[in-house]
């Protein structure tokens, strides 16, 4: 369409009459883009058309002006007000974060605590239960000692000085099932110069070496067990000892229960 | 005029109070009018005022100059907010209490005689045709589409159209004319 076909088209006349479609409104505004003449033949047919609607104007009752302006102090004063609210409520989600974010920091902090003290602890458990091995390891030789001793099949038996040495006084506890002896030095002089108390068993008028043994330990010694044992004698042989007892310096002797 | 109507619509868009109270001195009354002769009762056209002029104030910041005038635009609102007024179930009510076709007589000629008067312009009004004021009146004050046009006054589509046509061309010639007698009338008084 050219200019003049545009004018007489009708649709300038339906686009100020507000009844146009929006693809036909713009097709009207392209125009008048391009044509001047159009743009104010819509600006004069507007003020015409609003010409004659104001000839159907009628006063509205007084009072309706204040009503409205009224109503538009109080809307936006709700407005103000549900907005202060609104900025109050979209605080809500940020504290509710930061209380999370604190109360997760607070139990990080208590777990590491709780996770350290269980560290130390489990240290702890292990270095006792270690001591514990360690005791019951050192105890159990007494308790064996101790059995050993009280059991009914250990003989104490009583050796006594001679007349060499008066004074001697040593028990050893014999025990022919477990074939254990054990040795108790209780009082015995300190050997000579170039000495060493040695003991022997009797078995049948055969005197079997026991071994060497020192004055000076407390502790009961473990002595080598002689079967069917009648007699233990103790004497003094060079040092070293001897492998057949020097009768001549027995010293002190006791009787073995059958 | 160009500098005003910027302002109005600046002072729309940043929903200033005084603004709707420059628009109401200026476009109120005739909105009321135009609101009057569709629900035609003056309680009802008041409140459909108040609401059309709080809309006016709310959507201000979506009012587009490329749509159309800044009146156009109040005025479809004013049109739209009367319409819905009168499918409401309390107006109907009310309808059947009031005789609807009497106060549509009076009303109209009310309107017409008085305003007429007032501004002087007598001619105006009466020199356009009775079947253009008719189409003027459906579309542009009540909002019909040309079809329903077509249909309420049983006449075709294409006569509608150019109705349309002729009626926005006479209106126009009508206000040139007037805007030259005022100045025939004003020359002649200073003469």
């Amino acid at each position: 369409m050219n200019k003049e076909q545009f004018l007489k088209s009708g649709l300038i006349e339906q686009f100020v009459l507000g009844i146009t479609s929006p693809e036909e409104a713009a097709e009207v505004e392209r125009y008048a883009a391009t044509f001047p003449e159009i743009q104010e033949e819509i600006i004069q047919l507007r003020e015409a058309i609003e010409d004659y609607a104001k000839q159907y104007a009628i006063e509205p009752p007084s009072g309706t002006k204040d009503a409205i302006l009224n109503e538009i102090d109080t809307i936006q004063y709700r407005a103000n007000t549900n907005t202060s609210s609104n900025t109050w409520l979209s605080w809500l989600p940020m504290a509710a974060i930061l209380a999370s974010v604190i109360l997760a920091f607070n139990f990080y902090q208590k777990k590491n605590q709780v996770e350290k003290v269980l560290f130390e602890t489990e240290n702890q458990f292990v270095a006792f239960q270690k001591e514990c091995e360690e005791e019951k390891a050192r105890l159990q030789p007494i308790q064996d000692r101790y059995a050993f001793l009280t059991n009914k099949a250990t003989q104490a038996v009583n050796i006594t000085g001679t007349g060499l040495s008066p004074d001697a006084n040593v028990v050893v506890y014999y025990n022919a099932e477990e074939e254990s002896a054990l040795l108790n030095v209780l009082n015995l002089p300190a050997p000579p110069a170039g000495k060493t108390y040695q003991m022997w068993a009797d078995v049948e008028g055969v005197m079997i070496d026991m071994g060497v043994f020192e004055v000076n330990d407390p502790s009961l010694r473990e002595m080598v067990f002689i079967k069917h044992a009648e007699s233990l004698n103790i004497t003094l042989e060079p040092l070293g000892g001897s492998d057949h007892p020097t009768v001549s310096l027995l010293q002190a002797n006791g009787k073995v229960q059958a | 005029m160009k500098n005003q109507e910027k302002n109005i619509i600046q002072g729309l868009q940043q929903q200033d109070k005084k603004i709707i109270a420059l628009l109401y001195d200026q476009y109120g009354p005739t909105l009321y009018g135009i609101i009057l002769k569709i629900v035609q009762s003056e309680e009802v056209a008041q409140d459909v005022l108040q609401e059309v002029f709080i809309k006016i104030w709310k959507n201000g910041t979506r009012y587009d100059t490329k749509k159309g005038s800044l009146f156009t635009w109040m005025l479809n609102i004013a049109r739209n907010t009367a319409i819905d007024k009168t499918r409401s179930a309390s107006f109907r009510q009310k309808a059947k209490i009031q005789d609807l076709d009497q106060t549509v007589y009076n009303n109209a000629s009310l309107t017409t005689e008085q305003n007429t008067d007032v501004i002087g312009l007598k001619n105006f009004v009466n020199g356009l045709e009775e079947k253009y004021r008719e189409i003027i009146d459906l579309v542009y004050f009540r909002g019909y589409t040309q079809k329903e046009v077509e249909k309420h006054l049983n006449i075709p589509l294409g006569t509608v159209k150019s109705r349309v046509r002729i009626a926005l061309r006479e209106l126009k010639r009508i206000f040139d004319e007037q805007k030259i007698n005022i100045i025939v009338l004003v020359l002649s008084q200073l003469g």
